[in-house]
């Protein structure tokens, strides 16, 4: 656990509050991600701006958003929060292996290593989405009410 | 959909990447099951010592489910008082008016201080727990 030790001081004893924000952050990011996904499919016009420069925008925020959620999960596994209740745990821990799970099934598609999978890009996606809220909700959201 | 060129077949890397994800997937459950099992060992010891805080007289303090237990213990001057780890989670011992500070208390562990004067305390990674030491005498 010294890893956690490390970090919170580094953080001046406020590791579980950056956590909070970095998940939120995520949150927040993976929304955007849906919003461009959405733009590049022309399936939306929103935001207003190219195809390409959605796509373009939808991989960079795409890597900061991985870069941030894999940090974040990272100091989870190393020193977990902390559960206020068995249930709590069990489905943040549920979304938590979903996520990397539809990670790697994006990353089987985008690296060819699932030709076919292509048409479920979408599907994949909103999944990553919805698995980021729901860890939103069994995190930060239960960080917020306990307070 | 994407101006940029996707690479037409499968990498090393490629490989690389997705079973990192794969290796992430399943190391929050075994994680979370590594946890769990201690936690099952240390709560017969924090049955045990909450059975003996309801006589009177205990001088432990518990943490488990992100609590300090009792949120207020009274002791004599001079007692040695103990703080229990039971959670999954590490914790500290973090007086509001400074001095005392246990650093990162692991799962399992114990920290203790020998009573002077009472004090309002918090754990710094958990600043949602909070209680208090009120010393006697």
């Amino acid at each position: 656990m010294d890893i956690i030790k490390s970090l919170n001081d580094l953080l001046g004893g406020q590791l579980l509050l950056w956590k909070v924000v970095l998940t939120s952050l995520v949150f927040a990011c993976s929304g955007l991600q849906v919003l461009l996904a959405a733009r590049f499919y022309e399936a939306s016009t929103v935001p207003p701006i190219s195809t390409g420069t959605a796509a373009t925008a939808h991989r960079v925020n795409g890597t900061l958003t991985l870069g941030l959620a894999m940090a974040v999960a990272f100091t989870c596994l190393v020193g977990p929060a902390g559960p206020t209740s068995p249930t709590r745990v069990l489905l943040h821990s549920v979304f938590g292996t979903l996520v990397f799970v539809l990670l790697a099934l994006k990353f089987a598609v985008l690296k060819r290593l699932w030709r076919a999978g292509d048409r479920y890009l979408p599907w994949i996606g909103s999944g990553l989405f919805l698995s980021f809220a729901a860890i939103w909700a069994t995190s930060v959201a239960d960080y917020i009410t306990a307070r | 959909m994407s101006d940029v060129a996707e690479p037409r077949t499968a990498s090393l890397a490629g490989i690389l990447v997705v079973l990192l994800f794969l290796v992430f997937a399943v190391a929050g459950p075994v994680v979370i099951v590594w946890e769990r099992l201690g936690a099952d060992a240390g709560a017969g010891a924090a049955a045990a010592r909450e059975g003996a805080g309801a006589g009177g007289g205990g001088n432990t303090v518990g943490m488990a489910g992100l609590k300090f237990q009792p949120g207020t213990l009274t002791v004599a001057k001079g007692t040695t008082v103990v703080f229990d780890n039971d959670d999954t989670a590490p914790h500290t011992v973090t007086a509001r008016s400074g001095g005392t500070d246990s650093g990162v208390i692991d799962p399992g562990r114990s920290f203790s201080l020998v009573a002077s004067e009472g004090f309002d305390y918090f754990c710094s990674i958990h600043p949602s727990m909070t209680a208090k030491l009120v010393v006697t005498g």
